[in-house]
């Protein structure tokens, strides 16, 4: 995450600018506007100092600013724009408390981003599963009624961003010049027995020049609210026509519990008086999350399209990682102990999304973590997924993740797979994670000589396992890159690959829900924000 | 004890052409020649003939605002300015002519600075965005952001590149200096550590020839000397008394070994570090004369006792000592 990216502001900051974790602890500050500003003015250097007298209101709380390391996400040493800060101060543990004590009116569901669960395995020393049975007791005990994990919808996300790659990869300029590439190979003669020509070598190399100097018009994948914020408020026109539509796991996660899981979890009986509303809370990786949940295209509109009270907003608060682990802190609940006592028990009480959604009829899958093709990914997979379902759709090439060489374009962040065909690149995606990568990947989409038909950007160095509301890894007592490695080995024990046809979630999903009403619940779009033109431009 | 008088700089030249203030100047790494950008939105390369400074080139259109900052690459062939119109250009010299290769993009707003690494194979930006980008450097101009250096608080007005140690120095004003150094674990560029001890912004700061200690100038109007290594600071000496206002710059002379400033207070002075603990000010633009303004930058010439100076009086002057 990186709003701190949008200072484009003047140089005496508002507090607001400064971190957003060092906000929510400094409750004062952003509670009252009013305080806040007098606190400002006041906070003049003392001339009896003999320096120039300015501001000082940063500088008070670099302490706070300072433990923020760099490995932490970028945004979190920065500057959101107040109002943003507003709305992340109402996704706070606090808010959280206070809807806790409603669950009696208002049921609450959480669920649980599986970067989040990873790294708590990594803080409390235990694997998935039992720490998941474990968070579900705890929470239980606080009066959530269900816990889930986001497998179903991620898996249901990918393949929704698989289907809006190859309608756009499909009418790209690029894909048409590689068909007609392929044609021509094809019919010369020679091919097959692996014996070629001077003159098709010589064809395949001026294609492969083409090829290579055609710029692509890459679709950038939008899961990343850290990223959005930023291409929506400093990048604008360059990258919002080639933004993926589609929502994240978090919203659809919630907009499937609402207007799917709703009525069976709550209305059992049908008599029964529905519950006025279902809270969704989630548990995620990053600040940024945050913003996402009070995006506009987050609030659920009923069948007359028209936005219900009752549905509310897909995510009502959104937690980080480290947040539910103070949550557990604060009220005094043993983890550890408690996945000691959970090992004996072994009991069964894991929930299970699917269950919820699906009809009742249906086999439903015993691992809760699972998924299609990826396994060793940090922010989702969105990449590989689609790259391996584009090659077999495409090009009839078997793939699995294993077969994807990664190739280091400029540091660990920024990596390439190229699917090669007949010696052709035929399709070139990217993933670019940090500040930095995602520079170099607008500034080329900017110059036209994008080269990536897919790009997952992520805001975070290291992806959203490395995310911002993650624990820290000096916590740990392990560098960025160890815990990081960690983490992945954590998921590739822990997810289980399936054969997405047969899960029952997924036919539930496109079997229950109208096409059209699917396409409704999963668009989302962007629009570039006019930033005003800064006074300070007249400054030195 | 009676401080001795100190002596008079020797003001050797005015080169006069810009329209509006200079802003900063660079030596050719070679050649007499010498690199100035103005709020004109201009760069004029002076070149030393006949015994005297010629306007030989001036560089337009490559910027929209203000040019803050100029650098030569230590090849002599490109250089780069920057501007508050958020953009850096590189300007390469070929066939008799400069032409501007690339322009390049990235900060959010005004660029304070740029500044090569000795080897060429870095470039350094900072910006009032508060961040630092370091950028990749090739032949063929096709720059790629290498790292986006975040940390400071505010406005970043000045970096610079240190080879003994492999590190980047940046000061801002935030008050501190920031040391950034490659970071394996990371695979980034981390800040190793936070200078403090100015008490106001940090406007520049220059390494002396063997790059293990950094001097720095702000507006408390103090010099400070720090022995520096990769993983921290010690400060030698604070000396205060010399400027009357606001230091903008500082050069550290290779080969003559001494220090000079500029400031607010439209002067020039030349320092003696010899004896770290107790540098001494060894001469001074005369009382009176020399710039009419604001001084912003002053630089040591690499290899002879020559000091050039600009300011918002619109000159460029040179100064013997």
């Amino acid at each position: 995450m990186f709003s701190n990216k949008l200072s484009d502001l003047d140089d005496f900051l508002a507090p607001a600018q400064d971190c957003v974790v060092q906000l929510q602890q400094d409750k004062d500050m952003v509670e009252n506007k009013a305080s806040l500003k007098i606190e400002l003015e006041s906070d003049w250097r003392d001339p009896d100092e003999g320096s120039d007298v300015r501001p000082d209101l940063i500088k008070k709380n670099q302490k706070n600013v300072a433990k923020i390391s760099l490995t932490d996400c970028l945004a979190c040493s920065g500057c959101v724009t107040t109002a943003e800060t507003m709305l992340i101060q109402q996704h706070s543990i606090d808010k959280v408390e206070e809807l806790l004590k409603n669950v009696d009116k208002e049921p609450c569901v959480v669920s649980v981003s599986q970067q989040s669960l990873y790294s708590l395995c990594a803080l409390y020393e235990t694997e998935p599963k039992l720490l998941f049975k474990v968070i579900n007791k705890v929470l239980g005990t606080f009066g959530v009624s269900k816990v889930y994990d986001f497998s179903l919808s991620t898996q249901f996300i990918l393949n929704e961003s698989y289907n809006e790659f190859l309608e756009r990869y499909k009418n790209s300029e690029k894909y048409q010049k590689v068909k007609e590439c392929l044609e021509i190979l094809k019919s010369k003669p020679g091919k097959e027995e692996g014996k070629t020509t001077p003159e098709r070598e010589e064809e395949l190399k001026s294609m492969k020049k083409m090829l290579t100097k055609q710029p692509s018009t890459p679709v950038l994948c939008s899961e990343c609210p850290g990223w959005v914020c930023y291409a929506e408020k400093v990048v604008g026109d360059v990258s919002i026509p080639f933004m993926s539509e589609i929502k994240s796991p978090q919203q659809i996660q919630g907009n499937l519990i609402k207007t799917q899981a709703n009525r069976k979890l709550f209305q059992a009986d049908p008599d029964q008086e529905a519950p006025e509303k279902v809270v969704h809370i989630c548990v995620m990786p990053c600040y940024d999350k945050k913003l996402e949940a009070v995006r506009p295209a987050g609030v659920i509109n009923n069948i007359n399209d028209i936005a219900d009270e009752k549905l509310g907003v897909e995510v009502d608060a959104v937690i980080a990682t480290h947040e539910l682990a103070d949550l557990f802190q604060k009220r005094g609940i043993d983890i550890k102990q408690l996945l000691e006592e959970e090992k004996k028990e072994e009991s069964k009480i894991i929930q299970n999304f699917e269950k919820d959604i699906c009809e009742l009829d249906r086999e439903i899958t015993e691992s809760p973590f699972y998924s299609g093709y990826v396994q060793k990914q940090s922010s989702n997979g969105y990449s590989e997924y689609i790259f391996i379902r584009a090659a077999k759709e495409l090009y009839g090439v078997d793939l699995t993740s294993d077969d994807l060489a990664y190739k280091q374009v400029r540091n660990k962040d920024f990596q390439e797979v190229v699917l090669e065909v007949m010696g052709l690149p035929v399709m070139k995606f990217a993933l670019a994670y940090g500040f930095r990568n995602i520079q170099n990947i607008v500034r080329n989409i900017k110059r036209k000589k994008s080269v990536y038909d897919y790009v997952e950007i992520m805001a975070c160095p290291g992806g959203c396992l490395n995310g911002g509301g993650q624990i820290k890894p000096k916590d740990l007592g392990l560098t960025p890159i160890e815990l990081l490695h960690n983490l992945i080995e954590i998921q590739k024990q822990s997810l289980e690959l399936i054969d997405l046809e047969n899960v029952p979630g997924m036919i539930s999903l496109y079997h229950d829900i109208d096409s059209e009403q699917v396409k409704e619940m999963i668009k989302t779009e962007f629009t570039p924000i006019k930033t005003e033109a800064s006074v300070a431009n007249l400054k030195w | 004890m009676a401080q001795p008088q100190p002596r008079s700089l020797v003001e050797a030249a005015t080169l006069e052409g810009h329209e509006e203030r200079v802003w900063s100047l660079s030596w050719h790494p070679e050649h007499q020649c010498l690199a100035t950008c103005s709020s004109d939105q201009t760069v004029k390369i002076w070149n030393y003939e006949n015994d005297q400074f010629v306007n030989q080139f001036t560089l337009k259109d490559g910027h929209t605002k203000s040019i803050r900052s100029v650098d030569w690459n230590p090849n002599g062939k490109t250089l780069a300015s920057c501007s508050f119109d958020g953009t850096a250009a590189l300007w390469n010299f070929e066939d008799g002519e400069f032409e501007c290769v690339a322009t390049l993009e990235g900060h959010e707003n005004e660029v304070k600075c740029v500044s090569w690494s000795q080897d060429g194979k870095y470039m350094a930006t900072c910006s009032r965005d508060k961040n630092i980008w370091i950028w990749d450097t090739n032949d063929s101009f096709e720059y790629e952001c290498n790292s986006v250096l975040s940390g400071h608080t505010q406005d970043v007005k000045f970096v610079k590149f240190n080879s003994r140690y492999e590190m980047l120095f940046s000061c801002s004003y935030d008050d501190t200096i920031k040391a950034w150094k490659y970071d394996e674990s990371f695979d980034d560029w981390v800040c190793a550590y936070t200078i403090e001890g100015h008490t106001s912004t940090v406007w520049s700061l220059d390494f002396d020839q063997s790059e293990k200690f950094l001097v720095s100038v702000g507006d408390d109007k103090s010099i400070k000397i720090f022995e520096i290594d990769e993983s921290g600071a010690v400060l030698k000496s604070s000396t205060e008394g010399v400027h009357s206002r606001c230091i903008y710059s500082v050069s550290w002379g290779n080969s003559s070994n001494k220090i000079a400033t500029c400031g607010g207070d439209n002067k020039i002075y030349l320092l003696d570090p010899t004896d770290m603990s107790n540098v001494t000010v060894e001469a001074q633009s005369p009382p009176g004369q020399g710039h009419s303004n604001d001084v912003n930058c002053v630089a040591m010439h690499p290899s002879s006792n020559t000091i050039a100076s600009c300011s918002d009086d619109r000159t460029v002057k040179i100064w013997t000592f």
